[in-house]
């Protein structure tokens, strides 16, 4: 039985079976159903049976284990259960994922029917970046590598950055692959010219090319140089494989955007702050992509969009969302309009300065990386009622904050309370004498 | 209105899908019928959806008939996308100019002409429907075509209708006999168009034994997979009966 039928009974492994209730959709490797199992509805992704190039057993035994070690975060719509061999083919049952979430391709196409998806806020595509980082810097913390990561795998709420990673049927442990090389124009160079298998470093290129389209749209290498009038396999292969040029490489000019195709970059690139263009152009140079020079790694990027995030606040003239830099005065993208320096908050550490506006969060990634927290806010800037002018922070956390003045006393902030923006205030968020900041106004 | 309501699609290159219906005289009858409804089921209702949500290529059709001379279907002003495809039933009668389609097809096929496009375009794929043999001069116009580089690199599949096909000359334009498929049967044809059309046009994550390939392997390869899908689903075995060679009349 190669493909199912709404009414059959597949029979899983760890006992019980699966009813059939409708069908999904199908595509490449198989066809994905809504199922009954033990009273609960869940999504059945059954195969082809050619779906496995050989290496059927492999497969299987890799989903199996896969499934005992449970997924890395909860962003992974991870496989559940497996069902049992059936004429030559078998599937697996995970989560349906819920209303709200739109595939990662319908952010970068349009049509009549279903219009182009958009980030409601610019917060909402920050966190999304995060949430994908963080999820595959946890699978690559367990040893595994995802291996096909491309545009069919994310499904993004564009309301909130939510995201939830499917297709996770490849991933496998360090040094195994199951045949699987990864989509066209996702693949990392060194996988396009076959020199290597899939693994974590080649993971970590798709992952810039995810998180360039997220914010950019338009592919990465794409450009004048990279568009023949005839795209053949050939040429792909020195495109994206043996010679491929980011188009906004800083030295080498000639794979630039070709004009009328250019709109997003025009619109975008120049909006991000430098340390935005900079990763990217890093991730994205000669050296880095043919492996001379290692991979961005997913900490490098959560360091700045936890950044970005904490410097996206609204402009007090048009309302809307804007970068606040702590180094300079700003400008508004959006109306133009020049906003006055505020005040900052100057870490001791990592010489990361942020700007501290009203409604500002301080994250807990910003104060401390080392705990591996990428939801929690530990203070947040606030106007004080009385007078709008006075501003401070609250501090949100669970933590009480050690707080020393310019004349060398201290005092506690207790959860809840806020303390004023005055210049030389520092805080110390953790009271543990390492994340320590201070302000200058 | 915030930047983001300003994003546009992003930029993606152009897939062109010709087709090539062989009208003669000798496609009178029911093998003219099934092809009209097999590609206008197609083109109306299956293939919209490989084209909508697709990053990976801007697809389009192109759609020409020949018979004594050849003409086409869709504006003769370029491709169009599949949505935008009004079929209108094809006519069989007269002779079949294979050689005048060649070198109408070599004309076309030109990045001045039907593969003009700032974002460039992918190697097109190329559906030759017929039944028959030739009546005209078809191996000079063949040879002028062969010398085209998009016609070299292009995706070649030919499908013979009935069992009097000439498979030779199928087999010359495909530039191999593996790329010829035989259909007997409405339902199976229906099949075909479909799924040649969405797997050639299909861009999905590799196995890694996808090496680099000849557009001939290429063809060959999606041949070879449309069958084993075919024969998975059963559609071959169970049709109503309703074979192009036996003289049933029209009906
Ligand atoms: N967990 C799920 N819940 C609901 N629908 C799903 C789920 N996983 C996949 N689908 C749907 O099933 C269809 C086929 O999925 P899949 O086989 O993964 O496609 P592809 O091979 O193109 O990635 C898609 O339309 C997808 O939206
Ligand atoms: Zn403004």
């Amino acid at each position: 039985m190669a493909t199912l039928k709404i009414g059959d009974t597949v029979k899983m492994k760890s006992g019980g079976s699966a009813k059939v209730l409708a069908e999904f959709g199908s595509g490449g490797q198989g066809t994905v159903y809504k199922v009954n199992y033990n009273g609960k509805e869940y999504a059945l992704k059954w195969y082809h049976s050619n779906a496995f190039y050989g290496k059927e057993d492999e497969f299987y035994t890799n989903l199996e284990n896969n499934i005992m070690k449970g997924a890395p975060t909860e962003a992974f719509l991870w496989p559940l259960g497996i069902t049992e061999k059936q004429n030559g083919s078998f599937g697996y049952i995970m989560d349906i994922y819920p209303d709200g979430y739109e595939e990662l391709t319908n952010f970068f196409v349009g049509s009549k029917k279903k219009p182009q998806v958009r980030f409601k806020s610019f917060a909402a595509l920050i966190t999304a970046a995060i949430n994908i980082i963080q999820a595959f810097r946890e699978l690559h913390n367990r040893g595994y590598s995802y291996q096909d990561i491309n545009n069919g795998n994310f499904f993004i709420d564009p309301a909130n950055g939510r995201v939830l990673i499917c297709d996770n049927d490849n991933v496998s442990p360090y040094g195994t692959n199951l045949g699987i090389r990864g989509k066209q124009r996702w693949m990392a160079p060194e996988i396009v010219t076959l020199q290597c298998d899939p693994d974590k470093q080649s993971d970590r290129f798709s992952l810039a090319v995810v998180l360039f389209r997220l914010l950019f749209i338009n592919h990465p290498l794409e450009g004048r140089y990279s568009t023949p009038p005839c795209m053949t396999k050939a040429l792909e292969k020195k495109y994206y494989g043996t010679e491929p040029i980011f188009v906004f490489d800083p030295t080498d000019t000639r794979n630039r955007p070709i004009p009328g195709t250019d709109h997003n970059l025009k619109l975008f690139w120049g909006i991000y702050p430098e340390y935005i263009r900079e990763i990217f152009c890093r991730a994205f140079s000669q050296d880095v992509m043919l492996k001379r020079k290692p991979r961005v790694l997913e900490k490098e990027w959560l360091d700045a969009f936890f950044r970005l995030r904490a410097e996206t606040g609204t402009c007090p003239v048009c309302q809307k969302e804007m970068f606040y830099a702590a180094e300079k005065e700003n400008c508004c993208f959006e109306c133009g309009k020049r906003i006055p320096q505020t005040a900052r908050l100057v870490f001791k550490n990592d010489s990361l300065s942020l700007s501290l506006f009203t409604h500002m969060k301080v994250y807990l990634w910003n104060v401390d990386t080392s705990m591996q927290d990428i939801e929690t806010v530990v203070g947040e800037v606030v106007e004080n009622t009385k007078n709008p002018n006075l501003l401070g922070m609250r501090n949100v956390s669970a933590y009480t904050w050690m707080i020393t003045l310019p004349d060398n006393t201290q005092r506690q902030l207790e959860p809840g309370s806020v303390v004023p923006l005055k210049n030389g205030f520092v805080i110390d968020f953790m009271n543990n004498k390492r994340a320590i900041a201070t302000i200058e106004a | 209105m915030s930047l983001l309501d300003q994003i546009a699609p992003a930029p993606k290159k152009v897939m062109v899908l010709f087709y090539l219906v062989d009208t003669s005289g000798s496609m009178s009858g029911d093998k003219i019928g099934a092809v009209n409804s097999a590609m206008e089921e197609a083109i109306v209702s299956d293939l919209p959806d490989i084209s909508s949500a697709n990053d990976d290529a801007d697809i389009r059709v192109a759609i020409m008939q020949f018979a004594s001379g050849c003409s086409w279907i869709t504006p003769t002003s370029g491709p169009v996308a599949i949505g935008d495809v009004v079929w209108t039933d094809l006519q069989a009668n007269g002779l079949t100019d294979l050689g005048a389609a060649c070198l109408e097809l070599d004309k076309k096929l030109s990045r001045h002409e039907y593969l003009q496009s700032i974002t460039g375009a992918y190697a097109p794929v190329i559906l030759l429907f017929s039944d028959g043999a030739p009546t005209d001069n078809w191996e000079n116009g063949l040879m002028t075509l062969q010398e085209n580089n998009w016609f070299k690199n292009a995706i070649k599949i030919a499908i013979a209708i009935g069992d009097d096909a000439e498979k030779g000359v199928l087999a010359k334009f495909t530039g191999t006999s593996e790329a010829v498929i035989t259909v007997h049967d409405k339902n199976t044809l229906k099949t075909l168009i479909r799924k040649v059309s969405v797997r050639a046009s299909e861009f999905q994550s590799h196995p890694k034994t996808d090496v680099i390939k000849t557009p001939e392997q290429e063809s060959q390869d999606v041949v070879k997979a449309v069958i084993t899908e075919i024969k998975e689903e059963n559609v071959n075995t169970d049709n109503d009966g309703s074979s192009f060679d036996e003289d049933w009349g029209d009906w």
